[in-house]
């Protein structure tokens, strides 16, 4: 050591405080404001009432959540991985695009999404009049479980491609050069190279697809056909806004957080990582492209995902394009609504930033500074903000708060407030990795040097991080922006957002209106995508 | 030996042009500075990258015509030989089966390989488990077992510290002499390889600056 | 970050804070909590507030909540805090729950000469339009249509439907009411059997029209009303609804007055508006219901005459209160398989 040089220990104090702040101060602050809710709610309600949650009618719901999410994990998996794979292998042009817009059918609003798909697989829809061609008919299949695994598998296969995809493409250009190098033929490089990393990811991947069908709602309300079909979440929703039974919707509440967190638990017994979404892509072209076998099978792959995904989308693409649907166009409303949107997506994206961010801060730090069982907390803390419900928090947090606050002031606050919490584990899912890479890569020499706080994430942290924050922000931002479930409680005339507005525009049976309200919706969604992507990830990339 | 006639690459930022020749059965050392254009020429020669002018000939059969995986030669980099989930022995296999259905046969020439670059007994090890000394020995034995004529090494020992690199370039050049090889290697130290290469050619902004005997 | 994203977010904040809700006016503001589609531009609402403000020298502020039964679950949460003067829209299924929240006051107006089938007694809510449910469908694609209820329930190669649940849409909630008044114990038995045609129970009304219109099903739980829209504003006949021998149940929408109103007298001169022509005018082209008085220029040109009393099925409000959890949950047990 140089001399004059400061000791280490001392700046090791002072690190240590500014990584536990972040993820501390968001952690209190979630459950400051659930415990806020639930004595909001209780307090309207008189008190926690008898409930019991082994009613017939409540297993059954259960059951039939598990089982829609468990298919609806091994469906989107299943075709999500192949797609990763023919992604991987194949360059064409517009490939960069195809991939952008993957992530992008994540977030669109469920609203939208399911009126394309029926128009697809409806009685009336293409499917049956193409069947219908041949002398078939297919009959009504959508509306129970079909409809919702269909639904489920357009949302989530995407997304678990782009996944694999990435972590696929993270492989050192070394590793490729070698396959070459040694002659491995494409079968050898699936079972040597490939399938460890798929292997690897899955559990992740399948965690987040499970918790996110689990708690569906507004596809299982609108394709489950009825009560035979629901999940708790809707059960919930019923309780709190119609049967305005608020220790039921408590009650069933609890029961699903204690329910997805246990098979959280669970699956991090695999020894899941969260699924890495910001790795490098490898320049060399891997030596399987060219192999027959591989070419046949990657376009098998492409007909059937094309097959699966493209047809609900260009449902809604050719719904929203009619001239007596332009006319919305005109409308001040859709200023009003596009306004409110952004009023509400904006700072929703920010706060899930914020919190999920500090989490994921404070949970490499903990996994820096040698306390690894300690950075189970802030991921705990995510994942119970991704199950728990949004309208118990809505509802509750509106109750408690009614008192001191005007009541229409406090739907522009809690709206953006709750969709941000519901975004920010998706936020903490994408940025988690990215910071632990940053970190395995150069903790040392930070703290050798004494770079802490502030100054680690500008100087050294951010040029790594800044693509997955890039597209953390831009996934809870869109998000909010698609949002119904929320506005639905406090949306009034006054506070619209354009989901809003589709939905009001279809209670007056103005459907063409609707249809171009929701193609605007998507477009704003697509432009607030590539405007924060590219702004705050920097150079483009697939 | 291996010769080097008018290779050339042109790209939109850079182009490179090598004129050259390693003697054949001799140690020859790249060098030059970093991003000089070392690694580009080894890609070239191995057939990861496809010349726009130019011949590469080995013992007098040209080489541009074959695949990566016929051409006479093996590669070692300077990390990420060795994939992570697979055992030294495994990785070892590669080299005699890229998909790694050994016979009991190739499991002793594996064996044989480890023990010729005294990793003995760690066959069963992951890479992860083993030191970056030890993982570039491993490397090496792979390219050994191909029983391939011509080595080529892209800055093998740089991640290495001194005595590990003298070693390991000590290791590299007794095994050159045991089977005959012919061994390109790229080095950012030349100071290393004296006494080790036979033969130096210095590489600068894409071409051959000098060489050396 | 870079300056272009910073200068990015701020204007995109500068654009949020635009959009922010219009700052209070001097005029005293009468503020109406009612159901979004009543509000909206294509909807009653613009008229209304222009007639009410015109002779009230006040400001109307609409609250548009996404449901009927939404306003009172609101009104609920917000307890005595409330800055409603006004609840518009409360479905009458759900009067005495309203009743026995105690939020309301009485509307002190009279309700003896209205033209409301049945006649009107309750002290709190004051009816303000009402319709009538039936089954609406494609007179094209559906040649014979059901004549009663019993022959829609027992005919198992029968059209399919689509129909609302009972838990959160007030249509959905009649058909429950309207079984149970035509099979009274046996509708447990009629839904299982009706079960198999029931292509889809939406969260709400716009969701199953919807669907009905794409083509989903043969008919949709909806009001003897739709089939004037489609005639009257998109000149398409094509629609009509079913007429069932049993009879229809009946809707009434209604209005009351919070005991916490902020305006108290603003509010009353509000529920006097509400029973004249100046509101009710606007009802039957703008909400497709029919109005509770009769304005002096009657029905529009095309809009179907309400049903005869015989063709109406009573039923009691407080009745529904008292059994609709058990109804309910016999509505879950025969539908879920």
């Amino acid at each position: 050591m140089a001399a004059g040089a400061r000791p280490v220990s001392m700046g090791w104090r002072r690190w240590g405080i500014a990584g536990w702040l972040p993820g501390g101060a968001a952690a209190l602050a979630l459950v400051a404001l659930y415990a806020l809710a639930v004595a909001g709610l209780l307090g309207v309600a008189g008190g926690p009432g008898g409930f019991d949650p082994f009613d017939p009618y409540v297993l059954s719901i259960l059951r039939f959540s598990l089982i829609q999410a468990g298919l609806s994990t091994l469906l989107s998996l299943a075709l999500g991985a192949p797609l990763a794979l023919a992604l991987a292998r194949r360059q064409f042009p517009g490939r960069d695009g195809l991939i952008k817009a993957m992530a992008i059918g994540f977030v669109t609003p469920v609203i939208v999404a399911v009126l394309g798909i029926v128009a697809v697989h409806g009685r009336a829809g293409w499917l049956n009049q193409g069947l219908g061609l041949i002398g078939l008919d297919g009959g009504t299949y959508l509306y129970g479980l079909p409809g919702i695994l269909i639904a489920h598998v357009f949302f989530n296969a995407p997304l678990a491609a782009r996944i694999f995809l990435q972590t696929l493409q993270a492989q050192p250009a070394a590793h490729w050069r070698l396959a070459a190098g040694l002659g491995m033929p494409p079968g050898a490089i699936f079972r040597l190279i490939d399938w460890p990393v798929l292997r690897r990811e899955a559990p992740g991947i399948a965690a987040l697809i499970f918790l996110l069908c689990f708690t569906s709602f507004a596809t299982v309300l609108t394709l489950g056909g009825g009560p035979a079909a629901q999940t708790l979440e809707v059960a919930i929703y019923q309780a709190l806004a119609f049967e305005l039974d608020f220790q039921r919707a408590l009650a069933l509440s609890a029961v699903q957080i204690a329910l997805c967190l246990l098979l959280t638990l669970g699956l991090s017994a695999f020894g899941t990582r969260p699924a890495e979404i910001d790795a490098p892509v490898a320049e060399i072209a891997r030596p399987d492209r060219a192999a027959p076998a591989t070419r046949l099978l990657d376009g098998v792959v492409f007909l059937i995902a094309a097959v699966i995904l493209l047809p609900p989308a260009l449902a809604i693409l050719l719904r929203g394009l009619s001239l007596q649907g332009f006319s919305i166009l005109a409308d001040p409303n859709l200023l009003r609504a596009t306004l409110g949107s952004l009023q509400v997506a904006i700072p929703a994206g920010l706060i899930a930033l914020l919190i999920g961010f500090g989490l994921a801060w404070t949970a490499r730090h903990a996994r820096l500074s040698g306390h690894p069982h300690l950075a189970r907390l802030p991921a705990l803390i995510a994942s119970i903000a991704l199950v728990a419900p949004p309208f118990v928090l809505a509802a509750g947090l509106f109750a408690a708060l009614v008192g001191k606050a005007n009541p229409l002031a406090l739907g522009p606050v809690l709206v953006p407030l709750v969709n941000g919490i519901m975004a920010a584990p998706f936020v903490f899912r994408l940025v988690g990795p990215a910071l632990d890479r940053a970190g395995e890569r150069h903790d040392r020499l930070c703290r050798g040097l004494g770079i802490r706080g502030l100054a680690r994430l500008i100087w050294i942290d951010w040029p790594a991080i800044r693509r997955a924050v890039g597209m953390g922000l831009a996934i809870a931002t869109a998000f909010s922006l698609g949002d119904f479930g929320v506005i639905a409680l406090f949306g009034g005339q006054d506070f619209t957002t354009l989901p809003h507005l589709v939905y009001r525009l279809m209670g007056s049976y103005r459907l063409a209106e609707a249809g171009s309200t929701a193609l605007v919706l998507l477009l704003l969604i697509g432009l607030l995508f590539w405007l924060l992507e590219t702004l705050i990830a920097g150079r483009r990339h697939a | 030996m291996l010769e080097i006639i008018g290779l050339r690459l042109e790209r939109p930022d850079f182009s490179v042009q090598y004129d050259m020749i390693a003697p054949d059965g001799g140690f020859t050392a790249l060098v030059g500075p970093s991003g000089g254009g070392k690694s580009t020429l080894i890609d070239l020669i191995a057939g990861f990258l496809a010349p726009s002018a130019g011949r590469i000939r080995f013992r007098g059969q040209d080489m541009l015509p074959l695949a990566p995986a016929d051409r006479p030669l093996s590669v070692v980099f300077q990390e990420h030989n060795l994939f992570p989930h697979l055992t030294l022995a495994q990785n070892l296999g590669l080299g005699l089966d890229p998909a790694l259905r050994l016979s009991a046969e190739q499991r002793r020439v594996v064996e044989d390989g480890l023990q010729r670059v005294g990793l003995d007994g760690l066959g069963a090890r992951l890479p992860e488990e083993v030191s970056g000394g030890q993982r570039q020995r491993a490397a090496l034995a792979r390219a050994l077992i191909r029983r391939r004529p011509l080595l080529l090494l892209d800055e093998p020992v740089s991640a290495l510290d001194q005595a590990m690199r003298r070693d390991m370039l000590g290791l590299i050049d007794q095994l050159r002499r045991e089977e005959g090889l012919t061994v390109l290697c790229s080095i950012h130290t030349p100071d290393d390889a004296i006494g080790i290469a036979d033969h130096q050619v210095e590489i600068r902004e894409g071409r051959v600056f000098s060489t050396k005997s | 970050m870079r300056k272009t994203t910073l200068a990015g977010l701020a204007a995109a904040m500068l654009l949020a804070a635009a959009g922010a809700p219009a700052l209070a006016q001097d005029r005293p503001v009468l503020t109406v909590y009612t159901y979004d589609s009543f509000t909206a531009d294509w909807g009653p609402g613009p008229a209304i507030e222009q007639a009410f403000e015109a002779q009230c020298a006040c400001d109307l502020v609409w609250v548009g909540l996404d449901s009927s039964v939404g306003i009172l679950t609101r009104l609920k949460l917000e307890g005595p805090a409330a800055k409603a003067d006004i609840a518009l829209g409360l479905d009458h299924f759900w009067s005495t729950e309203g009743a026995r929240t105690g939020l309301f006051a009485t509307h002190g107006q009279d309700t003896t000469s209205l033209d409301l089938p049945g006649g009107w007694q309750d002290a709190i809510f004051l009816p303000v339009d009402y319709g009538f449910f039936a089954f609406v469908y494609n007179k094209e694609t559906l040649a014979n249509p059901p004549a009663s209820l019993t022959a829609l329930v027992k005919d198992a190669k029968g059209p399919s439907v689509v129909i609302q649940d009972p838990r959160s849409s007030t249509p959905g909630m009649g058909l429950l009411v309207w079984m149970r008044s035509v099979f009274g114990e046996g509708a447990e038995a009629a839904w299982k059997t009706l079960s198999p045609r029931i292509v889809s129970a939406t969260k709400d009304w716009s969701e199953a029209y919807g669907l009905f219109l794409e083509g989903e099903a043969d008919m949709v739980l909806s009001y003897t009303t739709s089939p004037a829209y489609h005639r009257l504003a998109e000149k398409d006949g094509r629609f009509a609804a079913a007429r069932f021998a049993e009879g229809h149940v009946m809707q009434i929408e209604t209005a009351a007055k919070l005991k916490a109103a902020p305006n108290p007298e603003l509010a009353d001169r509000f529920l006097a508006f509400l029973l004249t022509d100046g509101f009710q005018d606007k009802i039957a082209t703008g909400n497709w219901m029919y109005p509770v008085k009769l304005p002096a220029t009657g029905l529009p040109e095309g809009f179907d005459a309400p049903l005869p009393a015989d063709a109406v099925r009573a039923v009691d409000p407080a009745r529904i209160d008292a059994a609709r959890k058990g109804w309910t949950e016999e509505w879950l047990r025969a539908l879920a398989r």
